[in-house]
């Protein structure tokens, strides 16, 4: 009798014990949840809250400010729509090449803007400069052991991490082989998917064929607008494009590994107005474009260097600097 | 006099042994707070503001209150220096005997303090003790206010004063270069200022200030005498005296051109950490390699440093004092064509050739 009492209590107290334990578990849970939810409204988190593309303003902004690189335009748009479609089959690996000044960083900055709500200082954005951040070809293996670290951690945290890859054409041969089995088609690499994230390489390989090629078309007397994605992308895949730079991206040609290659365009005088008047605003020097005289762009446009020789339609240094000319002719001694 | 001196002092001791027993209660005024200055009428003023809830619980102790405070001031004033020293607390203790009077109105606070210890609460006085904190935590609030909005407002104006003060500043440093530098045509101070203005205007910039001062041949004893000048106005706008801030690249360890970049990196970290403005004299004799570096220094969206001014010197090897910005591009392309790829080279004219300031000879300086 004795027994039978003390076993029922005993059976009591586990399921006493048990349901507190499961509604503890529970409580945890939903508290963690409410918890996160919370600090989910001020603090970045990686969900659809803080990490959205709006498509919308992607192209209105690359329309309004980019000047002169309509391939680019339906480019970028059309490849961030696919990967955002359903479950990428790999990451997307964007490839921009170009001359100097027009535009690459500044296009790089945009999509980030358009996608994750803190635009480039969001944490999920990570902005890798070659020549800032792998000077010196005596450290590849530090390097190597710290990209590594970089990529893996930043997607491990968020997988819609985005990466820009700065001056790729000067990262130390051997580094570029540390970022390959992220840009392939494996579902997991190390229980971590990779095939949401996006790489976007930006360099200045090609720039001169690129450069040239626009010439050609001008000398021809063909429409800028007329250039076709092709040509160009022929242009900056051709194997022998140029030993050296040549080399970062070929490994990543014979894989497929890159998504597209995106050409920008020489920028000619009536582009570099263009951003001349804008940096006119930023610079507070004007309110509205309205009030910019046209005699002050022209004498600004004047310290630039334009080629070829006599015509002078393309702009050497595109919309670089552009700011520390209009301080030069703005600034009063 | 006297006579007010007779009945003052017991009152005094009694409040400060009264005080020193049961320091915690009914204390309006915390000794360390004014004793330590002399009294002015001003101050008289504002105890008497915040001795309003005591004047409300009872007469008496608002006499005794006020004769001790009256007399600690005059005590205090006459003793001059840091009289708010435990030490002066003995002293006063130690003063002459207290009279009958006093004995009674000791009794009458001690004993009034420890009813109010020991049965806490009627409703007078909770009301009484509530809005004296009521109103302790309004001037609190109100201080706190006055502090923080004045403490805003000095900040942000502190910072446009700053921001004018530095780019005037520097003006008057360019004056003051144009008379030891004659020669130097308008267009060559004007490069100068007008790379500056964005370090010294915006709090916080988003690229560096390059400068390249082109040096035609025979011109650099007046070249180095001008960036020690230069150099030395840009760091006294920040108040930095370092004189370190000049790289030659003949020092460097020109071994192997992967040393050399090595190298000018450590050179490069070195000088602007504890300087705003680095020069790199002899640009020509670095290796096209190692010259890579100043691409990374000197871009537009992601220099390392962005507060500062990189001045590069490049003694050239012609005579020309009128070089185009054209021409000038041509020449550096040049010097580094052949180890540099096609595609690099205008991307590194395009970061450290923006700004070119050709030196003229100075008579004095030969």
């Amino acid at each position: 009798m004795t027994f039978i009492k003390y076993l029922s209590v005993t059976v009591c107290l586990y399921l006493m014990c048990t349901s507190v334990i499961v509604k503890g578990h529970f409580l945890s849970t939903f508290a963690s949840a409410v918890a996160e939810f919370i600090s989910c409204r001020s603090e970045e988190c990686c969900g659809d809250k803080w990490i959205h593309v709006n498509f919308t303003g992607l192209a209105e902004q690359l329309n309004s400010k980019l000047y002169g690189q309509n391939l680019v335009v339906k480019s970028v748009i059309r490849h961030l729509k696919g990967h955002y479609k359903g479950n990428p089959c790999k990451a997307l690996a964007l490839s921009f090449h170009g001359w100097t000044g027009t535009g690459k960083n500044y296009v790089a900055r945009i999509i980030a803007e358009n996608i994750y709500k803190k635009g480039m200082s969001s944490k999920y954005v990570k902005l890798i400069s070659a020549t800032k951040e792998y000077p010196h070809e005596e450290k590849v293996p530090e390097y190597k052991d710290k990209l590594k670290e970089l990529i893996e951690s930043s997607v491990k945290q968020c997988e819609k991490t985005m990466f820009i890859f700065d001056e790729m054409d000067k990262m130390p041969p051997g580094l570029i082989d540390t970022i390959k089995p992220y840009l392939d088609y494996y579902e997991n690499l190390g229980g971590v998917d990779y095939r949401k994230a996006i790489f976007i390489f930006l360099s200045n390989s090609g720039g001169k064929d690129i450069a040239e090629e626009t010439m050609n078309y001008w000398n021809k007397g063909k429409k800028r607008e007329d250039i076709k994605l092709k040509d160009m992308e022929d242009i900056i895949q051709k194997p022998a494009l140029n030993v050296k730079s040549g080399l970062w991206h070929s490994e990543l040609i014979t894989k497929h590994m890159i998504t597209a290659y995106i050409p920008f365009l020489p920028l000619e005088r009536k582009h570099v107005k263009e951003c001349i008047r804008d940096g006119l605003i930023t610079g507070g020097y004007y309110k509205k474009r309205s009030e910019i005289p046209e005699l002050k762009v022209l004498e600004i446009v004047e310290e630039l260097t334009f080629y070829p020789e006599g015509a002078g339609i393309f702009s050497t240094t595109g919309c670089k600097r552009v700011m520390e000319k209009i301080d030069y002719v703005m600034v009063e001694v | 006099m006297d006579k007010r001196n007779l009945r003052r002092r017991p009152l005094r001791s009694a409040a400060a042994s009264d005080s020193s027993d049961e320091g915690k209660d009914n204390k309006p005024f915390p000794r360390s707070k004014h004793s330590n200055k002399t009294p002015s009428p001003k101050k008289r003023g504002y105890k008497e503001t915040r001795q309003s809830p005591a004047e409300k619980n009872s007469e008496d102790d608002l006499e005794i209150y006020e004769t001790n405070s009256e007399e600690e001031d005059e005590v205090d004033s006459s003793n001059g220096d840091s009289s708010g020293s435990p030490s002066s607390h003995d002293s006063l203790h130690n003063t002459p005997e207290p009279s009958p009077e006093k004995f009674k109105s000791k009794y009458s606070i001690k004993q009034r303090n420890q009813e109010d210890n020991r049965q806490p609460s009627t409703d007078s006085q909770k009301s009484v003790s509530g809005s004296k904190y009521c109103i302790m935590v309004i001037v609190v609030v109100i201080v706190a206010v006055i502090w923080f909005t004045q403490y805003s407002s000095t900040g942000s104006q502190t910072f446009m004063q700053q921001k004018m003060d530095n780019i005037s500043l520097f003006k008057t440093k360019v004056e003051e270069m144009k008379k030891i530098f004659p020669s130097q045509i308008d267009k060559f101070w004007k490069t100068i200022l007008s790379s500056m203005k964005h370090i010294l205007s915006q709090p916080d910039p988003t690229y560096p200030a390059i400068i390249l001062l082109w040096v035609p041949k025979g011109f650099s004893v007046t070249a180095s005498k001008f960036v020690n000048y230069l150099g030395e106005s840009i760091n006294s706008v920040y108040n930095i005296h370092s004189s370190n801030f000049v790289i030659d690249a003949s020092d460097l360890d020109k071994s192997t051109p992967s040393r050399e970049k090595l190298d000018l990196d450590k050179n490069l970290q070195k000088v602007l950490s504890q300087s705003r403005v680095v020069v790199v004299n002899h640009l020509e004799e670095i290796s096209p390699k190692a010259v890579l570096l100043l691409h990374a220094y000197c871009d537009g969206d992601n220099a390392p440093y962005k507060n500062v001014s990189i001045v590069l010197v490049l003694h050239s090897s012609q005579v020309d004092e009128d070089l185009s910005s054209k021409e000038v591009d041509r020449q550096l392309q040049e010097i580094w064509s052949g180890e540099m790829d096609s595609d690099e080279i205008p991307a590194l004219i395009s970061r450290v050739a923006n700004n070119v300031a050709i030196v003229k000879n100075e008579q004095h300086a030969n």
